[in-house]
C-alpha cells in the first residue's frame, strides 16, 4: 500500500509554496496580534500548534491511496452531516452563529469539514455517474440535493460564507465535469429569477452587509465599519506598507476580526501592494498548480477530488480578499494558511493531503 | 471522440484558468487603486482616527543651566485633571463639586462634562493643593495624569534668551525653541477607550528613537544677567523710557554672558505679556547706532592709514551744510585732531573722515564689522539690520551714515563688532550654547569660539582702543570712569527717525554707550542702550552710568584687580598685619575698644577700622563685609585673628 517510489512522487514546489504561505501567514499573525492578550499561549503560538496538526493530517491523508477512500466517501460525508447537524441543535453560541463544537480541549468548526466531504460526495457521485456528452439538469439533481442539504444546515447556523464556499464548488465541479450548454443557459436563467427569492430568504444583517457593500458610509459605525476600516487598513499601507510591527490601524483594534477573516487588512497595511502582490502570487501559483498539475490524472475521481480541492481554495481566497478590499460582502471566510483558525488551518492542509495523494498516484493504475 | 472529448475538457479547463487569473488580476486592480491611487485618503483618514483618540501628554523637557551650572529652565511633574464623562452619571454634581476648586463656572465644567468624547482635560497642570481638595471628593470618571510643566526659576531673569515652552511641552520662544529637538523628548500619549466597552489600551512607546531630552549649558551667566537687569531696569524706570537693552559679552570668544531686555516678561506666565514683550530685541530689532558707529569709521580711517590720531580735521564751528542740508555738532569745534573728534563725538569731524575714506571702502568696512549680516548666533529671528550698499549713497548719506544715522544694526551686531576691537581685531561668532549634555552628563555636542574673520591688526584695534579711553577719561563718557582700571568706551545720542512726519525727531532718541574693560586686557564687552529716556535724554548722562555701573559689579564678581590709580590697595592688604606691628607700640591702649562692627562696609574702610588694632587680618572674597569673625563688640587681644568675608552687594 505504501510504495518506497511514494515519496518520489511529492510534488516539492506544492510543498514549497505551502510552507512560504504558512511562514507568511505565522509572521502576519505575530504582528496582528503582538497587542492583543492571550491566555497561556500567543496567537501564533496556538496557530503554529494547529499547522502542526494539519500537516499530520495531511501526511496520514497522502499516505494512503486516494481510491481507498472512494468507497468511504459517502459515510464520510454522512458522519459530518450529522455532526453539522448536532451543531445547529446543541453546538455553542459563538460570535452570533453556532458554528462551533467543542471536542476535548479546543473548539472545532465542523461545517469546515464540509468542505471536503462534499468534495469526495461530489467527486464520487460524478465519477461514477458519467456523461459523455454532458449533463442534463435531471442528471444534477442527487448532486444538488448532496449540496444543499448540508449547505441549508449550515446557513441555518448562520455561516452564509461556508454556505456560498458549497454551493460555489458544486458549480465549479458541474463546469468541471461538462454541463450541456442547454443546461447551463436554464441554470443560469434560473438562478437570476430566483435571486429575488434568495434576497428574501436571507437574514436582516446579511441583507444589510450587501447594502452597505454598495455603500459603506450608510452606517459607518455599524456594518460599514469593517469594509470602512479595512479600506482604511489597506490603503494607508501605500506601495510599501508601514513595516512590519508598525501598522496602526489593525493593532489599535480599530478593525475588528484583524487577526481573522480580516487577516489581509493587516498584511495590506504593513507591507503595501508589493505584499499584497506576493501574496496573491503565491494563490495564484498554487490555484493554477492545481487546475494545471493536480487535475491531469486519468483517473475521473482523481481529477474531481484535485479541482473540487483547487476551487475550493480558489473561492476562499477570492471572496476574503475581495471582501476585505471591499468587493465582496462581508461574509465570514478565512484566508488559507493566514488566517488565525485552527479547523480551516485543518482542512486547508488535508486538502493540500489529498492534492499530493492524487498528483503521486497519477501513473498508478 | 475520445480525442473531442479531451479537447473539450482543455477547452474547459483553459476557461476556468482564464476565469481564475481574471478574479485574481481584478483583485489586484483593485488593490492597486486602493492602496496606490488613493493612498492620500486613506492616510489622512488613518491617522485621524489614530489621532482623535490619542491624547498627548506633555513630556519632559531637559534642563537649561547658565554657566556655572544653576537652573534657568526645569521641568516639573505635575498633574493633569481629566474626566471621562460617559462615566459620570450626575453631571451636573460634579461640575458643582469642581467648580470652587478649579475656580470656573460650573456651567463650564458641566459644558466639557456633556461633551460627547470619552475624554475631555478638566485643567492642565493643576497645582497640589487642588489636587488633594479633588482626591478627597472621590468622584467617579475623573481621574489625573501626570505630565510635564516647565518652570523657570529665576522668573524674569534673561527671560528673552531662554524663551518659553508651550503647554505641550514644545518649545515656542528663544534657546527653548531654537534648541527644541535637543531639550525636547519623545512624546508621551495614552491611548484611551478605543471602544464602546470602555477599554482603555496604553500603547507602548515603540522601541527606536526613544531618547530623554538633553540638556543645555549656556555662556549667559545668571549673576552677569541679574546685574544687567537690575541696572537697566532701574534706569529704564528713573528715566521713564519706553525701554532698554544690555548685551554683555566676553570680547575673545564672542561667549554672551548677558543679554537684558526691557521692559521683560516672566516666562511662568507668558500668555498674560502681549506677545511683543516676548521679542528678544537685541536680535529682531535694528535701530540707528548714532555715534557708536564713528568708532568702527575711526577704525577705518586707522587701518587704511587715511589720516593718523593726531591729524587735524577743521569742524567748521558747529554747523556745517552739504547740498541745503546743515549738520550739526552739539558744540561747535574749530580744527580737533582726528582722536578727539571721537571724544567729542564731533559729527562734522565724522563726516569730514567719511569723505576722505569713501563711501565704498566705510561700508567694507561695516560689511567686515558684521552689520550687514546676521551674526549667526544661535537665537531664531536675527534681523540683520540696514545699510545700503554705496552706490546708492549722495554726499548726505555719506555724511549721515558717518555719524550713525540712516543705518541700522542690532545691538548684538554692534556688541559683536566692539568685540572685535576689543580683542585685537577678530570677529567672533556670538553663542550662548555652550555645551548640549544628556542625562548622565556626558557632551552630546560642545560649541567653541568661533572667528568669522580678521577685521583689523592688533595695532589698529590697540589705537582705537586708546582713543576710546580718552572718551573716558575726558570726553563725553566721563560718567563711565571707575578709578583703578581702564575703560574705553564711546556714547551716542541718536534722534530717532519719526515715520510720521519723515524727520528726526527732537525729544525721542535712542542713548546709548558701548565700552569694554579693562581697556589693556578686555575681559568684558558691554553695550547699554535706553530707547527714549525723558529726564536726561543723552547718552553719556543715561547709558554711561548704567554701564558703568554694571561694568563695577562685574569687576568684583570676575575678580579683576585694579591696574592704576589704587591699584596698591590688594597690597596694603597683605601687609596689613605688618603695618599693623608697626603702630603696635604706638596705640598700646586702644586695642581694649573691642571689635567693631564692620557689616557692609568696602575692604577700604574696613580696614581702616581696624588701624590701629593688634590683630592679623584674614580677608575672603571681595565686595562689601558680610561675615565677620569675631562678633562685634568682642575682646581683641594682640594676636586675635580677624576673619572678614567680602561678597559682592546685591
Amino acid at each position: 500500500m505504501i510504495d518506497k517510489r511514494l515519496w518520489e512522487q511529492l510534488d516539492g514546489r506544492l510543498i514549497i509554496l505551502i510552507l512560504v504561505l504558512m511562514v507568511i501567514g505565522i509572521i502576519n499573525l505575530y504582528s496582528a496580534t503582538v497587542t492583543m492578550p492571550g491566555e497561556g499561549l500567543q496567537f501564533y503560538q496556538r496557530q503554529l500548534l494547529w499547522f502542526g496538526i494539519g500537516i499530520f493530517l495531511s501526511l496520514a491523508v497522502f499516505l494512503f491511496d486516494y481510491r481507498y477512500y472512494e468507497d468511504f466517501t459517502y459515510p464520510i460525508y454522512l458522519v459530518i452531516l450529522v455532526v453539522v447537524l448536532c451543531v445547529l441543535i446543541y453546538g455553542l453560541v459563538v460570535g452570533g452563529g453556532q458554528r462551533w463544537i467543542k471536542l476535548g480541549f479546543f473548539y472545532f468548526q465542523p461545517s469546515e469539514l464540509m468542505k471536503i466531504a462534499l468534495i469526495l460526495a461530489l467527486a464520487r457521485y460524478f465519477a461514477q455517474h458519467e456523461k459523455k456528452d454532458g449533463y442534463r439538469l435531471r442528471d444534477l439533481f442527487v448532486p444538488a440535493i448532496i449540496t444543499l442539504v448540508p449547505a441549508l444546515l449550515i446557513v441555518k447556523q448562520p455561516d452564509l460564507g461556508t454556505a456560498m464556499v458549497l454551493i460555489l464548488i458544486f458549480f465549479s465541479i458541474v463546469l468541471f465535469v461538462k454541463i450541456r450548454f442547454q443546461s447551463l443557459f436554464i441554470l443560469g436563467m434560473t438562478i437570476m429569477l430566483a435571486t429575488p427569492f434568495f434576497w428574501l430568504a436571507l437574514k436582516d444583517y446579511q441583507r444589510t452587509r450587501i447594502h452597505t457593500l454598495l455603500n459603506p458610509s450608510l452606517d459607518p459605525l455599524g456594518t460599514g465599519y469593517h469594509i470602512i476600516q479595512s479600506k482604511i487598513a489597506i490603503g494607508s499601507g501605500g506601495i510599501w506598507g508601514k513595516g512590519f510591527l508598525q501598522g496602526t490601524q489593525c493593532k489599535l483594534h480599530f478593525l475588528p476580526e484583524h487577526h481573522t477573516d480580516f487577516i489581509f487588512a493587516v498584511l495590506g497595511e504593513e507591507w503595501g501592494f508589493i505584499g499584497c502582490g506576493a501574496v496573491l502570487t503565491l494563490y495564484l501559483l498554487l490555484i493554477l498548480w492545481g487546475i494545471t498539475k493536480g487535475v491531469r490524472t486519468q483517473d475521473r475521481f482523481g481529477a474531481i477530488v484535485a479541482f473540487g480541492v483547487t476551487a475550493m481554495i480558489f473561492w476562499h481566497v477570492v471572496i476574503n480578499v475581495g471582501m476585505v478590499l471591499g468587493i465582496m460582502p462581508v461574509v465570514g471566510l478565512p484566508l488559507p494558511f493566514l488566517s488565525y483558525g485552527g479547523s480551516s488551518a485543518v482542512v486547508m492542509l488535508i486538502g493540500i493531503g489529498l492534492l499530493l495523494n492524487v498528483r503521486a498516484r497519477r501513473y498508478i493504475f | 471522440m475520445k480525442n473531442r472529448a479531451r479537447l473539450y475538457f482543455k477547452i474547459r479547463i483553459g476557461m476556468i484558468f482564464m476565469f481564475f487569473i481574471f478574479c485574481f488580476g481584478f483583485i489586484a486592480v483593485r488593490a492597486y487603486h486602493m492602496q496606490i491611487l488613493e493612498r492620500g485618503k486613506s492616510l489622512t483618514l488613518a491617522q485621524h482616527q489614530y489621532y482623535s483618540r490619542r491624547i498627548s501628554l506633555a513630556p519632559h523637557r531637559g534642563t537649561i543651566y547658565d554657566a556655572q551650572g544653576r537652573e534657568l529652565a526645569v521641568s516639573m511633574r505635575i498633574n493633569s485633571l481629566y474626566a471621562q464623562p460617559n462615566k459620570i452619571d450626575d453631571k451636573g454634581a460634579v461640575a458643582a463639586k469642581l467648580a470652587p476648586i478649579l475656580g470656573t463656572k460650573a456651567s463650564d465644567i458641566y459644558g466639557l462634562l456633556s461633551n460627547s468624547k470619552s475624554f475631555v482635560w478638566l485643567q492642565r497642570k493643576i497645582t497640589p493643593i487642588q489636587q488633594e481638595q479633588i482626591e478627597t471628593l472621590h468622584l467617579e470618571g475623573v481621574d489625573f495624569i501626570p505630565e510635564s510643566k516647565r518652570f523657570y526659576p529665576n522668573f524674569e531673569l534673561g527671560s528673552h534668551v531662554i524663551g518659553f515652552a508651550g503647554m505641550d511641552s514644545q518649545g515656542l520662544e528663544g534657546l527653548e525653541r531654537a534648541y527644541d529637538k535637543y531639550l525636547k523628548s519623545i512624546h508621551k500619549y495614552v491611548v484611551l477607550e478605543r471602544d464602546a466597552l470602555g477599554r482603555r489600551i496604553y500603547i507602548p512607546e515603540k522601541g527606536k528613537g526613544i531618547t530623554p531630552p538633553y540638556n543645555l549649558h549656556l555662556t549667559l551667566d545668571l549673576r552677569v544677567q541679574y546685574v544687567a537687569e537690575r541696572e537697566l531696569k532701574k534706569e529704564v524706570s528713573d528715566q521713564k523710557a519706553r525701554g532698554g537693552m544690555v548685551v554683555v559679552m566676553e570680547p575673545s570668544t564672542g561667549k554672551i554672558l548677558a543679554m537684558a531686555i526691557q521692559p521683560s516678561f516672566n516666562p511662568n506666565l507668558f500668555e498674560e505679556y502681549n506677545p511683543a514683550r516676548w521679542r528678544n530685541r537685541a536680535v529682531t530689532d535694528p535701530f540707528e547706532p548714532g555715534s557708536l558707529l564713528k568708532v568702527f569709521l575711526l577704525a577705518a580711517i586707522l587701518q587704511e592709514g587715511i589720516s593718523n590720531e593726531n591729524d587735524i580735521v577743521f569742524c567748521e564751528n558747529g554747523a556745517y551744510t552739504i547740498q541745503g542740508h546743515t549738520i550739526h555738532d552739539i558744540s561747535p569745534h574749530g580744527w580737533l585732531a582726528v582722536k578727539d573728534v571721537i571724544r567729542y563725538s564731533s559729527n562734522i569731524g565724522s563726516y569730514k573722515l567719511g569723505k576722505e575714506l569713501g563711501g565704498g571702502i566705510f561700508y567694507r568696512y561695516l560689511n567686515a564689522f558684521g552689520f550687514t549680516k546676521k551674526t549667526g548666533v544661535d537665537l531664531l529671528g536675527e534681523d540683520t539690520g540696514e545699510i545700503r550698499p554705496p552706490t546708492s549713497w549722495s554726499p548726505v548719506d555719506l555724511a549721515i551714515i558717518s555719524f550713525g544715522q540712516g543705518v541700522s544694526v542690532t545691538a548684538l551686531q554692534l556688541t559683536t563688532a566692539l568685540s572685535c576691537i576689543a580683542n585685537g581685531g577678530n570677529l567672533m561668532k556670538p553663542y550662548l550654547v555652550e555645551r548640549v549634555t544628556d542625562e548622565e552628563g556626558e557632551v552630546i555636542a560642545e560649541f567653541s569660539p568661533q572667528v568669522l574673520r580678521k577685521v583689523i591688526s592688533p595695532e589698529t584695534s590697540h589705537r582705537v582702543t586708546s582713543i576710546m579711553e580718552e572718551v573716558v577719561t575726558s570726553g563725553t563718557g566721563t560718567r563711565g570712569r571707575i578709578t583703578g582700571y581702564k575703560i574705553a568706551g564711546k556714547t551716542a545720542t541718536a534722534q530717532k527717525f519719526d515715520p510720521a512726519t519723515g524727520r528726526y525727531s527732537k525729544d525721542k532718541i535712542i542713548a546709548s554707550f558701548m565700552g569694554f574693560l579693562p581697556a589693556d586686557q578686555p575681559q568684558v564687552a558691554i553695550l547699554v542702550v535706553v530707547d527714549e529716556p525723558r529726564n536726561t535724554p543723552y547718552g553719556g548722562t543715561t547709558a554711561t552710568p548704567v554701564f558703568k555701573r554694571i561694568a563695577e559689579e562685574l569687576l568684583r564678581y570676575m575678580g579683576i584687580p585694579p591696574t592704576e590709580g589704587d591699584s596698591n590697595k590688594k597690597f596694603t592688604l597683605v601687609q596689613a598685619p605688618q603695618a599693623i606691628k608697626k603702630r603696635n607700640k604706638r596705640t598700646e591702649e586702644s586695642s581694649s575698644q573691642g571689635m567693631p562692627d564692620l557689616r557692609g562696609l568696602s575692604m577700604r574702610k574696613a580696614l581702616a577700622r581696624l588701624e590701629g588694632k593688634t590683630v592679623l587680618i584674614r580677608l575672603a572674597g571681595s565686595g562689601l563685609v558680610v561675615g565677620q569673625q569675631p562678633k562685634p563688640g568682642a575682646t581683641l587681644q594682640e594676636g586675635t585673628e580677624v576673619f572678614l568675608t567680602f561678597s559682592p552687594p546685591r
